[in-house]
């Protein structure tokens, strides 16, 4: 077995995931002005230009921000293999998913497509330098197992996401031109949150569930059975037109998704670590809101099997959308996010500080850098706005107040972020000075032992 | 247990158990309860780290492969992870149980992604390049 190359250590700066950390919130924030822009039409249609604008400004500027940043700091952890150039593709990636994410978003909302010319390249220059750097290792690199396995079925939907999304956005530079379906739009949604989204998050699940909450591990079969599942039913949907094949792909999306959120509420329930956690709460809340999606999906599809959606069918569908983007993914970013973001910067201080043991016993551990009360705030403005969001889709009068709310809930976590970000830039600072005290301290007292040993042998 | 990689995941659980009991007792201010929880996991985790670890499996490593660098990196993160223990030894002392959490909820992730390296590549590669690891596993059960 070849062993060089192969370092534990290759843990990138905490920059690089920390400046996606800290502007994704924002993104969200920009989301729910976006919202807020359309006033009480924003959830009236799920084509109108501020539902569009606020949804991509959550899966590209919230969601793929804090996946993207999460994987750069994660891949080389569990693979032992630095991402090449980790540093300079990470702030690329960075800076085109801000932009690109910017103007197809504002391209939504004006709407001015011709702005998408520029989103898209920036979009794709993001997306294929992260999978290109993602890809080596994940086809190469990694070991087995079902959470890997799952996490590289969730990297082709991505690739089809990002297919069929240009292909959608196209058509709207080319209205004439190309082809003009609604069936696109759903296709493009199907892979993104039902593959990319839903995926990523079950093979990131299978290993962090039973490791930070000491439960039983997710049932093998299983974990390779739904994400399987998932995928052919995803094929099915997008490539079978059908009717009894579109029946069969939808009812088996459905049903994966249901057996993996019971599963994840039967393993929370047998958890050895019984303290109160809010990432708990967190997780319960975005496995409930998939199984309430996943629920409604089907019901949604038996009453009207067409895309000739009238208003019920419409509302219904924007509700499966919210619950699945705000209520499921969103609810385990920020559940996460509130264990990640201290770890980092607890491990990056505790690596500054091991060349001075005693600076050890001064770091702030994990409840300073994001306090409990903070978290527990967190999980309330969530729940409120996720609460007040859904409920506009039928009381449309309600939209600005579900976005203030939302505006709140992103704005919450930006400031959990920075509050984070700035405790670990005094503590480094404060360990580079005593360090840097110490190292003078040696050297004075080094040179005058030297000039005194000197003067005594002159 | 026939593979060094199912014999050292299965003592990587039972170290969480006994954390997580620990954990739960201070948590539960029953401090008679934790000073004996936390005793049991500190000896558990001692004796996988320095023991089974240092001692037996990664000693025998590098007899085969010379020094490598996963595990000189291993060692340095159990530096990071008996520092941490030692600062947790001073709050259970003082019965101060917020900051004990708080490392706790640290140490918790350290091991984690620790173990996660270990279980990922480092004992897999140990399974293929000792071919005594039958007899390791032995050496450790003593």
């Amino acid at each position: 077995m070849r062993l060089e190359g192969l370092s534990f250590d290759n843990i990138p700066p905490l920059h690089v995931p920390l400046r996606f950390f800290n502007t994704a919130p924002w993104m969200g924030v920009l989301a729910a002005i976006a919202l807020l822009s359309g006033f009480s039409d924003g959830l009236r249609s799920q084509w109108s230009p501020a539902l569009m604008a606020a949804t991509h400004f959550i899966t590209l500027g919230f969601m793929a921000m804090v996946m993207l940043g999460a994987l750069f700091q994660l891949l080389p952890v569990i693979s032992g293999v630095a991402l090449p150039a980790a540093k300079p593709v990470a702030m690329l990636v960075h800076l085109c998913l801000i932009a690109g994410t910017l103007l197809l978003s504002c391209g939504f909302l004006i709407p001015n497509y011709q702005l998408f010319w520029v989103a898209l390249p920036l979009l794709l220059i993001a997306f294929v330098c992260f999978l290109s750097s993602l890809g080596s290792l994940l086809i190469h690199q990694l070991r087995g197992g079902n959470s890997i396995f799952t996490v590289r079925l969730a990297a082709l939907c991505l690739l089809m996401t990002i297919a069929i999304g240009l292909l959608r956005a196209l058509t709207y530079i080319y209205p004439h031109t190309l082809l003009n379906l609604p069936h696109v739009t759903y296709t493009h949604l199907g892979w993104g949150l039902g593959g990319w989204v839903l995926l990523l998050v079950m093979g990131v699940s299978y290993q962090v569930i039973p490791m930070f909450h000491v439960t039983p591990e997710y049932p093998t079969r299983l974990a390779r059975w739904i994400p399987c599942g998932v995928f052919i039913a995803l094929l099915l949907l997008s490539f079978f037109p059908a009717a009894s094949v579109q029946f069969v792909g939808l009812t088996l999306l459905c049903t994966c998704a249901v057996v993996y959120s019971l599963t994840i509420i039967f393993l929370l329930s047998k958890r050895k670590r019984k303290l109160p956690d809010i990432t708990i709460s967190f997780w319960r809340l975005a496995v409930g809101s998939l199984l309430a999606a996943s629920i409604l999906l089907f019901l949604r599809y038996i009453a009207e099997p067409s895309f000739n959606a009238n208003n019920i069918t419409q509302a219904t569908q924007i509700l499966i959308g919210i619950l699945t983007i705000y209520g499921f993914a969103c609810s385990i970013i920020m559940g996460m996010l509130q264990k990640i973001v201290p770890f980092l910067i607890y491990l990056h201080l505790q690596r500054q500080a091991m060349t001075a043991i005693e600076l050890l016993s001064t770091l702030p551990h994990n409840k300073l850098i994001v306090p409990d009360k903070r978290s527990q705030w967190q999980l309330r403005f969530h729940i409120a706005s996720l609460v007040f969001v859904s409920i506009s889709v039928f009381f449309t009068a309600l939209t600005p107040l579900a976005a203030l709310l939302m505006a709140v809930d992103f704005a919450w976590l930006g400031y959990t972020i920075a509050m984070a970000t700035s405790l670990y830039k005094q503590h480094r600072n404060r360990i580079t000075a005593t360090i840097a005290e110490t190292i003078s301290e040696t050297i004075s007292e080094t040179i005058s032992e030297t000039i005194s040993e000197t003067t005594a042998a002159s | 247990m026939s593979s060094i990689v199912a014999y050292m995941q299965q003592n990587h659980r039972q170290c969480d158990e006994l954390f997580a009991q620990a954990e739960e007792a201070v948590a539960n201010s029953d401090w008679d309860k934790a000073s004996n929880s936390w005793q049991n996991f500190r000896s558990e985790l001692f004796d996988h780290i320095d023991n089974k670890e240092e001692t037996i499996l990664f000693t025998a490593l590098e007899a085969v492969n010379g020094p490598t660098g996963p595990t000189m990196v291993m060692r340095q993160e159990h530096a990071q992870i008996r520092a941490l223990v030692t600062q947790m030894d001073t709050a259970l002392e003082a019965k101060d149980s917020q900051t004990f959490l708080g490392l706790a909820e640290t140490l918790m992730i350290t091991t984690q992604q620790h173990n996660m390296k270990e279980e990922q590549i480092l004992y897999p590669m140990m399974d293929n390049n000792l071919s005594n690891a039958a007899e390791l596993i032995a050496q450790m059960e003593n």
